[in-house]
């Protein structure tokens, strides 16, 4: 079982690379389709799997990975589970910033709430941002893919703000609130 | 005097690495440029695609393309082979499920054109069995597996293809009287297309007409076996031309026998 | 027309929808255009039958030509009650001569000569399907119109599907059906469904299959170029892979429209939890029934969607792999093999 290691492979020029996991391979497509049409400067490539780990054959033809994004969909049980069994087979290396949970239909109303409150913790307990997306309509698809490849960018070193860690430490402690230990 | 070659020395040396370092200047610099250049290069690349327009094919290796013209062409006598299979009348046979059952495929043509393919799954793992297949339900495939699957395989696929190529044979006869000859119509036939009764007008103002029956009794044949000519003017049937078409319907395919016995005047 | 002729029409014409009313009854071609125009279609029901029936007494009509318009109904409405589907074995050396008016000659003379009160109505379609209408009586009683058994049949295949049969009346039709069809044996294929083209489909294999020889084709249409060169799927051989195997295992394309499947349950309960349960000598009894409106859909979509693990499970395939959607599993008990179960788990 290998595990997925952000350092192994030597990055290519002005190239960035983000792999989106969704189990239910639902919004995965459309929000690549947002991200590599929104960015123009730099090459992004995306790559989309159900889960963790990724097939072997495709090791070589892959790049290196330079954010993991983790897509939960809130209306099913499976989503979550899904990527909370994909993160141990993710190189510890991801964890200092490399990766992020993206949550869709949290304002749904027949979502329970422990379900949202249980991939917040399991975000805080890795170190890693929560990003909400609006997924039914073009502008919060557009909107999503912005952020995420504002996170990208840092990720992948081609962003001239200080370090991936530090920057995202800050987002961390952002979506985090101190009351969060509490409820 | 020691200490001046020392000190020589030592200018030597800090300018040696002062020009070794200009030379990594240089070379960076150089690197930077060239980098630049391939990143301005990828990004009007990628702004192209972007907007949709062809890509121009820059000069690939040459051994490249060598190697891959060889695949090609390596691919395309493979292909070659297979269809000289199918035309000599092979069958396509894979393996499949870690050699557990076998699928054949049988291609049926009459007269040089291709008709229905058709597939039957074989599982191998204690007797031969037929797991599944798309045979119309009308061929006997159950009385010919009784018959011949166990005792010989070869002989099994060869007298079911026989009968399915018949059975494509009489399927497309029927077809091509629709379309060729309007004024026969057809009263009867089955799935099988082993009986077959039509009828065919003599002239065009009387309503004077003939009952043709033809009845295939051997199923891998597209020839009838036996054929009926009942008409309610009893001399018609027995007179010598009708005689005559008796004969031809009994060698020749039923359309072709019917074009034949317009041209000659026998019906409309 | 009699008190029974009525009876039907009035069954019939209740089941017929208002607005396919005047269709149906144009296709019954018993009344002319111009009793047809005066008929009211917008009326009530009750009424419009009072109207229809003096119609119908103009033309002097009778129970025969009442019941022609019940079959063409079903015929036309196939998914109305539950069929059956049973399967001939054996067939003799002529059963792939037999033409449709010998079979209508012989069925119709054997069940006269088996039952005496015995109403038969036979139809030839387009693709080849032979209605059957039978009124069953007995030796003292007229044929009961009310509750007609429908057979249909094509000829030169295996199979028979059928609708309404009394188990009463069960060994008249087999007798009937085997000497007509040239067959030594016939028994129940195991399917039921409401709707008689999706057994149909199933049995004579009128559906897409998915063969491994035809697989390349298959492949290369569904390969899709990616809607950008940058987006590529991790999974893409792997859900090509599930999806290929899903297609082997229910087919390709438009399946048909099973609603359930049926598995008796006859074995031993496994399980260290429960002592009560775990009796060694008593069988563990349940029926578990899969229901869906298109059941083989619904599975194929199961698998290629990679909720169900592969390989599929041999009592899924089963399904289209004998076609049958009623299943007994028994325990594989060594030296009981005589009684074969009738599916190993």
């Amino acid at each position: 079982m290998a595990l997925l290691t952000p350092y192994s492979k030597i990055p290519e020029l002005n190239t960035a690379t983000v792999l989106l996991v969704e189990n239910e391979e639902q919004f995965q497509s459309r929000l690549a389709d947002a991200i590599v049409q929104q960015e123009k400067d730099i090459n992004v490539n995306v790559r989309l799997a159900r889960k963790l780990p990724l097939p072997v054959e495709n090791s070589e033809t892959r790049p290196r990975i330079d954010l993991v994004v983790f897509i939960v969909n809130l209306l099913s049980e499976r989503s979550l589970q899904a990527a909370e069994s994909s993160l141990s087979h993710l190189g510890p290396d991801y964890f200092l910033g490399k990766l992020c949970f993206l949550v869709t239909d949290a304002r749904c109303g027949a979502v329970p709430q422990e379900r949202l409150l249980s991939v917040r913790r399991l975000a805080a307990s890795h170190h890693c941002p929560v990003i909400y997306a609006e997924h039914q309509t073009e502008d919060g698809i557009t909107m999503t893919a912005m952020r995420v490849l504002t996170i990208l960018k840092v990720s992948a070193g081609l962003s001239p703000v200080a370090t991936t860690a530090l920057y995202l430490s800050t987002f961390t402690r952002c979506t985090f609130p101190s009351d969060f230990d509490e409820d | 005097m020691l200490e001046k070659a020392g000190t020589a020395g030592q200018e030597k040396q800090k300018q040696d690495h002062l020009k070794e370092l200009h030379a990594a200047i240089l070379t960076l610099r150089a690197k930077r440029e060239r980098l630049f250049a391939e990143t301005a290069a990828l990004k009007d690349l990628k702004d192209k695609l972007d907007q949709g327009l062809p890509l121009e094919e820059e000069e690939t290796d040459d051994f490249m393309q060598l190697e891959q013209f060889l695949l090609k062409s390596r691919l395309m006598q493979l292909k070659d082979l297979q269809t000289v299979y199918h035309l000599i009348g092979g069958y396509n046979l894979i393996e499949s499920k870690q050699g557990k059952s076998v699928c054949v495929s049988f291609r049926t043509a009459f007269e040089g054109m291709y008709l229905e393919t058709y597939n039957l799954e074989m599982d191998l793992r204690r007797t031969v069995q037929i797991s599944r297949h798309n045979i119309p339900p009308c061929v006997p495939l159950e009385r010919l597996a009784k018959e011949h699957l166990q005792a010989d395989f070869k002989a099994f696929l060869e007298i079911l293809s026989l009968h399915l190529n018949a059975l494509a044979g009489r399927k497309q006869q029927v077809l091509l009287i629709k379309e060729l000859i309007g004024t026969v119509e057809i009263i009867e036939r089955n799935q099988l297309c082993n009986f077959l009764v039509f009828m065919c007008k003599i002239q065009e103002e009387t309503e004077a007409a003939v009952l043709c029956t033809l009845e295939y009794g051997d199923l891998t044949q597209c020839l009838p076996t036996r054929v009926t000519i009942e008409s309610e003017n009893k001399t018609l049937a027995e007179s010598p031309q009708w005689k005559k078409n008796q004969v031809l319907l009994m060698e020749s395919p039923v359309h072709s026998a019917l074009l034949t016995m317009r041209k000659v005047g026998s019906i409309v | 027309m009699d008190e029974q002729a009525r009876a039907i029409l009035q069954r019939v014409i209740r089941k017929i929808p208002n607005k396919k009313l005047q269709t149906a009854l144009r296709a019954w071609d018993h009344l002319s255009s111009e009793q047809l125009e005066s008929l009211d279609y917008a009326q009530p029901k009750w009424l419009f039958l009072e109207n229809l029936i003096s119609r119908c007494e103009e033309n002097r009509l009778s129970l025969k030509d009442v019941t022609k318009l019940e079959m063409a109904y079903y015929i036309d409405n196939p998914s109305k009650g539950t069929w059956h589907a049973y399967q001939l074995f054996q067939a003799e050396g002529d059963a792939v001569s037999v033409n449709f008016t010998q079979f209508r000659e012989q069925l119709k003379a054997h069940l006269k000569d088996v039952v005496r009160h015995v109403s038969v109505r036979t139809k030839k379609l387009e693709d080849g399907a032979v209605w059957i209408r039978i009124a069953w009586g007995d030796n003292f009683s007229k044929p009961n119109h009310l509750k007609p058994t429908y057979v249909v049949h094509y000829l030169q295949t295996s199979y028979v599907f059928v609708l309404n049969l009394m188990s009463k009346h069960k060994p008249f039709l087999y007798q009937a059906l085997l000497l007509s069809t040239r067959h030594v044996s016939i028994k129940e294929a195991q399917l039921s469904s409401r709707s008689l083209t999706a057994m149909r489909d199933l049995l004579m294999r009128q559906y897409q299959q998915v063969f491994p020889t035809n697989q390349e084709r298959t492949l290369k249409e569904r390969n899709a170029p990616p809607s950008h060169p940058s987006i590529e799927k991790e999974h893409a051989e792997c859900a090509e892979r599930r999806h290929q195997m899903a297609c082997e295992a229910f087919g390709d394309g438009v399946l048909p429209k099973l609603e359930t499947a049926v598995y008796k349950l006859e074995t031993k309960y496994r399980g260290n939890s429960n002592n009560t349960l775990n009796d060694k000598d008593e069988l563990f009894r349940g029926v578990v029934m899969f229901s869906s409106s298109n059941l083989l859909e619904s599975f194929r979509h199961c698998v290629s969607a990679g909720m169900a693990e592969g390989p599929v499970t041999p009592l899924l395939s089963s399904i289209t792999q004998k076609g049958r959607n009623s299943f007994v599993i028994t325990d594989k008990v060594p030296g009981a093999a005589s009684q074969t179960p009738a599916h190993k788990a």
